[in-house]
């Protein structure tokens, strides 16, 4: 017999529900609940049964011809007690009275000692957080101050070490930061060893010394350059070190053993033998368990809690994102804690950054309070300011991947992998880095969900930055699969920083090239999945040279092509428009283990065909398609979203539950109409103040408010310029709020 | 039951930034109030966040020595004034308080 039980509170919305509440062999079971999350129960014809379980959610008991069961679970300063499931087969007289701790043990009348790990729950209560900054009255009188001067130094160990120049760079979507330095002398390199604890401090003039703002404490060296070369006959060797902040890197901890948390009441637990395939062994040859831990009731902050709490070491997580149910997570040992948790986080893009020793991941399109300004910011704190509306992708429609309840097919969740590289001497004209972003759609089968069967990259963002950080150049690529699991194309944007014919020739971030890929397969076999055309379209800006004529109309070639070849003359009459390229189509035709191939490019500047290549090529077409796909698609439109726009775009909400992807995925389609702003500002001078999360509101000519932003990610940057003043720079990269 | 501001808009975290030593503007909060439960804030060395019910004319109390019983406005949803009070620093800080209907302030 299984009774579920209301307890009703005070208020509506303080309803709770029990979950099973087995009683083998008994009836006649009242219940009489009191207050918000507390009742007391009368077994009929039985002995008492009384259970005080002060805000207890649930309290899954099974009684097998049990007698006289008290149960007093309230444990100090815990609110909200959770015990899991307590079977006691011929209990009698069974007391349970823990007052703390949550080891609690009973002594069932037989005299068997019954151990039970409760797992404590933290009430829901309603909240808020306040971020505050204090400035100490130093900083904020230097920081008024019309003129500034600035310094910068390095600790190792304690050791203060001299610098030329130094960067410290706070990307998006991370949480640490990077620090490069060059070192003013080749000899320093000596007191850097490669264990050296590593302080960063930045230092505003306040007319009598310093005011000392440290930046990283404890960082840790992780790569270290020296260059020996001869300049005006003299030796002027360089070294410089790259730091990274370890302390707030933790979130790229992982677990000591594979670890799978699953909510039992959900999905059922890993079998033994599919745990002992996740063992690891050392080289001693003991064996590192894999462990399977079942949380009841589990929810995305309890999951954030073990990640980022139990295991990175925050002392807390806050996050305004709603607490929805997740039925697994698997935290491994390669991919650890953060990349188990991005795929139930990513469709709320949030911000993450640490304040003091808490983590925080703000959804940051939830509203400021009423009568709350946020910083203000004026034209007059920026050099130069790049607010840029991203490219806007019409559409009508989204398809929605819903992960299918019991399907005992396959289903996917994704993660996201990062990687930055480097090329030059940095800080010089010439350095690049490059930041590549890649999504990896994880498939894996319902029966065994915490084993990845296969994988597939379906997004991947390059950014090009140069020495000033200035994003010079950003290619997405982003994959698509049709309900089969088979590759059906692809869109590629690439944005590249080329000059302004509006402004001179000023160099601009501009959309260069759009190009669609569409996959055919071969409808007449359906049942073989045989590819037969790949169509590609690219598009892009074009150089119209009006000084130029050819056969009577204005010259007209890509504007890569022109910028390349040196053919951009700011003086003449040229301008740029954006519009179709070229087609490239390649059809795919044969069996038996041959196929022709035949490639034909379109170009439409000079209409007429580029190429076109027949060639027979050893091989076959065929694809192998995905087992059994375990999801289901949902085709969402909004009213109010782009009629004319012809694609539907893909939303995956197979991490999460199905109301909550289709709330998201309303949003991310009317992003895709009307995308949130981007924002790149270099900064007349550096503030020591600025972090990521910071909201502002920007003015811009005038006085006109420009938007409301909030800060992903900032670079500042102290070196000695020509003259041998020290000159700071500061840029910063922020989104437009939507609300 | 989620706090909201006067437009109805769920609050959930709330940026200041305010020099030592002084105190930030006021931010309203409608906050819903059921018997047993307390209005309280965590616990920091370095502010200190004071509240008092809207139009009361009361003085601002230190909700984290003094957490307010919301059993006199049970089943209310009641405007409270907050604000954050700053000590002295010798560098600039960063602190996160949380503000929290409880039942065990």
């Amino acid at each position: 017999m299984s009774i579920f039980l209301p307890i009703s509170g005070g208020q509506a919305a303080a309803v709770h529900q029990l979950e099973a509440f087995t009683l083998a062999g008994q009836t006649g079971l009242a219940v009489t609940p009191q207050v918000a999350r507390s009742f007391a129960a009368t077994l009929a014809g039985r002995t008492l049964l009384a259970i005080t379980p002060t805000a207890t959610y649930k309290v899954p008991v099974a009684l097998a011809g049990g007698t006289a069961l008290a149960i007093t679970p309230k444990l100090a300063g815990e609110p909200n007690a959770s015990f899991g499931v307590m079977e006691f087969a011929s209990a009698a007289g069974l007391t349970i009275t823990p007052a703390l701790a949550i080891n609690v043990a009973a002594v069932l009348a037989s005299g068997t000692l019954l151990a039970v790990t409760p797992s404590i729950t933290r009430e829901e209560e309603p909240s808020f957080t306040f971020v505050v900054t204090v400035i100490d009255a130093a900083l904020a009188a230097a920081q008024d101050s019309n003129t500034r001067s600035y310094s910068a130094r390095l600790f190792a160990n304690g050791t203060p070490i001299p610098v030329v120049s130094l960067s410290i760079n706070a990307p998006p979507d991370a949480m640490g930061l990077e620090v490069s330095a060059v070192l003013a002398s080749a000899d320093a390199a000596a007191l850097f060893p490669l264990d050296a604890v590593v302080d960063v401090e930045v230092g505003l003039w306040d007319g009598s010394g310093f005011i000392w703002q440290r930046f990283v404490s404890g960082g840790a060296l992780s790569a270290r350059s020296r260059r020996l070369l001869i300049s005006n006959n003299l030796p002027a060797d360089t070294v410089e070190v790259n730091i990274v902040d370890i302390v707030a890197d933790r979130w790229n901890r992982a677990p000591r053993q594979n670890v799978f948390v699953y909510d039992p009441d959900k999905v059922a637990r890993p079998s033994d033998e599919s745990l002992r395939e996740q063992n690891v062994y050392t080289s001693a040859g003991a064996v590192v368990s894999a462990q399977a831990v079942a949380v009841s009731n589990l929810r995305l902050h309890e999951v954030l809690r073990r990640a980022y709490v139990e295991g990175c070491g925050f002392s807390a997580v806050r996050t305004n994102i709603e607490n929805f149910p997740v039925e697994q997570v698997s935290f491994t040992l390669s991919g650890g804690y953060d990349a188990a948790v991005r795929p139930l986080l990513q469709a709320f893009t949030p911000v993450r950054f640490p304040v003091s020793n808490d983590l925080w991941i703000v959804d940051a399109d939830t509203p400021l309070p009423a009568g709350l300004a946020a910083r203000a910011a004026t034209l007059s704190s920026f050099l130069d300011i790049s607010d840029t509306f991203p490219s806007r992708v019409p559409t009508n429609a989204i398809i929605v991947r819903l992960r299918r309840e019991t399907s005992g097919g396959e289903f996917f969740t994704e993660r996201v992998e990062t990687e930055t590289t480097s090329t030059g001497q940095f800080g010089s004209p010439g350095y690049t880095s490059t930041l590549t972003e890649r999504r990896v759609r994880e498939y894996r089968s319902d029966t065994e969900p915490w084993k990845v069967v296969r994988e597939e990259v379906v997004s991947l963002k390059t950014t090009i930055t140069d020495h000033e950080f200035r994003v010079i150049s950003r290619e997405t690529q982003v994959d698509s699969l049709d309900n089969l699991g088979r590759r059906s194309g692809y869109a590629r944007t690439v944005e590249m920083l080329l000059p302004d014919l509006n402004a001179d020739g000023t160099p601009l971030l501009q959309t260069a090239e759009e190009e669609d890929q569409v996959i055919y397969y071969d409808p007449l076999d359906p049942a073989r999945d045989r590819q037969s055309r790949v169509e590609t379209r690219t598009a892009g800006l074009i150089l119209v040279d009006n000084d130029n004529e050819y056969l009577g109309r204005p010259f007209r070639l890509p504007f890569l092509d022109a910028h390349r070849s040196g053919q951009i003359d700011t003086d003449a009459d040229q301008t740029t428009e954006f519009g179709e390229i070229r087609t490239t189509v390649v059809s795919l035709r044969g069996t038996g283990g041959q196929l022709q191939r035949e490639r034909r490019v379109i170009n439409h500047i000079s209409n007429a065909p580029d190429i076109i290549t027949v060639e027979p090529v050893p091989g076959s077409s065929e694809v192998s398609r995905a087992r059994g796909a375990g999801t289901r698609a949902v085709l969402l439109t909004v009213a109010g979203t782009d009629g004319r726009g012809r694609r539907a775009a893909e939303f995956d909400g197979t991490a999460l539950p199905n109301a909550t992807a289709l709330r998201l995925a309303g949003q991310k389609l009317v992003r895709l109409n009307s995308p949130p702003r981007e924002l790149q500002g270099q900064m007349t001078f550096a503030d020591l103040t600025m972090r990521r999360g910071l909201e502002l509101i920007l003015a811009g000519r005038g006085g006109v408010v420009l938007g409301k932003y909030i800060v992903r990610g900032w670079t500042l940057t102290v070196r000695r310029a020509e003259g041998g003043a020290v000159e700071a720079l500061m840029s910063i990269q922020a989104r437009e709020r939507v609300n | 039951m989620e706090i909201t501001d006067t437009n109805g808009a769920v609050v959930s975290n709330v940026p200041i930034e305010i020099a030592e030593g002084e105190e930030s503007q006021i931010v309203v909060a409608r906050i819903p109030c059921v018997a047993g439960y307390y209005l309280a804030a965590e616990e920091n060395a370095t502010v200190t966040v004071l509240a008092r019910v809207t139009g009361s004319g009361a003085s601002f109390a230190d909700i984290a020595d003094e957490p307010v019983d919301l059993s006199p406005y049970a089943d209310g949803l009641v405007s409270f004034d907050f604000k954050v009070s700053a000590g002295l620093v010798t560098e600039m800080q960063l602190l996160s308080v949380a503000v929290r209907v409880t039942r065990n302030p």
